[in-house]
């Protein structure tokens, strides 16, 4: 499942993937998004409770759905 | 013996089916004689006339269900030649017991003859359903905005750029001046004219002539990220010069997942990164315009899930945050098209905000870039760009708008809900002279904030 990970700018992104590769996911090669204030973006691939398995990881990690569009 | 109602169709061509229907409906005598040729063929199996009426020719066979595309040009303001029918269909009456045998005739095809049933009687307005009216001209949704007026004051959308997010835009023929560039992504304006965007690109300039667009194109199937990563660049070019004023987002879901299996998803959670991205671009002071959907209760699109179909479950996601502006669509009768998503939104109540007009000649139709690949510009996501492309209007007339001064006016110039947001046209039908109106009059200080 695709998912969008929300962490601290501040955590270095080697952090982050080590953390997200710990729970069964891996970080895809978009380019992060800042989000305001003090976030960013990136893009990952993984199991679909994912959100759940990143509860436990020291850096405070959002996982929200990555979902397809459809046009109207 | 009981008898049952059918339909029966006759594959028999007619020439000049038009003139011969037209002939068939003068009087019973006529209809009773047309009707009674085609039931000789059929008469051994005690097949009845149902009632008076003529046959109706067809202009499409079971083997090609798709209508003729000579039919399009029916659209036009000018008369038509007439055309062949395929088949020809009447109503008749047939023995309970003999319908096997008649459904074995070859070159007739017998169809159930339903009762239907009334819309709901309380329903607050009629609704465009299937068949849909017929397209108007971009000239006539022009004059039912009333942009001329503004026009007539110079003001024609110019000088403002509207981000398109969406399939990309053709910049072979809409004015494409900026958007979304990145490695491996194909460059602005390289789209087919029949694409989605593309249609956007030229609802935008039925109220704006001079706006220019900004194309940021989703990469394949679009997804939530591919829109955010697509919001993000709008706001990288807003730092650099202010533009895009605004952005039209004519998409969404068409499915609402169970919150208690996917409490996470676009849909439930308010906070998802695209929104807080959307709110942002909003905060920059760029005004976001979203579609409301296409999955309102009496003839939502196909591919609408039951889960999102109805009041209260088919404006949800972007398209439901109190900061965007959401649109809803009638056709040029003010009528709400059956299609078009209807309210409370799933975060914010009063969704949609208001209706703007969709089912023109735009991008689509007879004598239009896009052919005839659909019959006109069509669902919530013609209407969006129509209400862009108002906003755009405004916005070169008062440049110093903010995204929620813009909101107000266009929901206090918007007529048709005496006064009251209701859940299929939120304020009413979008209408530019009166907006530009609400905020022409002098402000509470006593200065006159009259546009020029």
């Amino acid at each position: 499942m695709k998912w969008l990970l929300t962490v601290p700018r501040d955590v270095s992104l080697d952090t982050v993937r080590r953390e997200v590769e710990s729970v069964g996911a891996k970080l895809e090669g978009e380019a992060p998004v800042p989000l305001e204030p003090g976030e960013q973006v990136l893009y990952a691939d993984g199991p679909d409770d994912l959100h759940q398995r990143l509860a436990s990881t020291p850096t405070p990690i959002k996982a929200s759905p990555n979902s397809e569009l459809g046009l109207y | 013996m009981s008898s049952v109602r059918i339909l029966l169709e006759f594959e028999e061509p007619q020439p000049e089916a038009f003139a011969a229907f037209a002939v068939a409906t003068e009087s019973s005598a006529e209809a009773i004689d047309a009707t009674e040729s085609l039931l000789d063929r059929v008469a051994t199996h005690g097949v009845e006339m149902e009632d008076e009426q003529a046959p109706v020719p067809m202009f499409s066979t079971l083997q090609e269900p798709e209508p003729m595309m000579a039919l399009a040009t029916f659209a036009e303001s000018k008369p038509s030649p007439d055309l062949g029918s395929a088949t020809s269909v009447v109503s008749a009456r047939v023995p309970a017991d003999s319908l096997e045998a008649l459904e074995r005739e070859p070159g007739v095809h017998v169809w159930p003859n339903s009762e239907l049933a009334l819309l709901s009687p309380g329903a607050s307005e009629a609704v465009d359903c299937a068949p849909f009216e017929p397209g108007v001209g971009v000239d006539r949704i022009q004059e039912l905005l009333g942009v001329e007026e503004i026009w007539a004051r110079g003001h024609t959308g110019d000088g403002i750029a509207v981000g398109i997010v969406d399939e990309g835009v053709n910049g072979d023929v809409y004015p494409v001046r900026g958007g979304y560039v990145g490695a491996g992504v194909p460059a602005p304006g390289t789209a087919d004219i029949t694409s989605h965007g593309s249609m956007c690109a030229a609802d935008v300039l039925i109220a704006a002539p001079d706006a220019v667009i900004y194309d940021y194109r989703f990469l394949g199937q679009p997804r939530s990220g591919g829109a955010l990563q697509m919001f993000q660049s709008v706001l990288d070019q807003r730092r650099i010069d202010g533009t895009p004023h605004l952005t039209n987002n004519s998409y969404g879901f068409y499915s609402v997942p169970p919150q208690a299996e996917a409490p996470t998803h676009e849909i439930w959670d308010r906070n998802h990164p695209l929104h807080r991205k959307v709110r942002e671009v909003i905060a920059s002071g760029a005004p976001a315009f979203f579609a409301a959907g296409n999955c309102g209760q009496d003839c939502p699109a196909g591919r609408c899930e039951p889960s999102s179909i109805g009041p209260g479950k088919s404006i949800h996601g972007a398209n439901s945050l109190a900061e965007v502006i959401t649109v809803a669509a009638v056709n040029s009768s003010g009528t709400r098209i059956g299609y078009s998503s209807q309210g409370p939104g799933m975060f914010e109540h009063e969704k949609p905000d208001f209706a703007a007009y969709s089912h023109m000649f735009g991008n689509f139709g007879p004598n239009r870039p896009g052919g005839l690949a659909q019959p006109f510009d069509n669902g919530t996501s013609a209407a969006t760009p129509v209400a862009s492309g108002v906003a755009a209007l405004l916005l070169s007339a008062r440049p110093d708008l903010t995204p929620a001064a813009l909101k107000s006016a266009l929901l206090a110039g918007a007529a048709g809900s005496g006064g009251q947001w209701n859940a299929d046209l939120g304020s009413g039908v979008l209408n530019a002279a009166a907006a530009l109106a609400a905020i022409s009059g002098p402000s509470e200080g006593g200065r006159s904030a009259t546009i020029v």
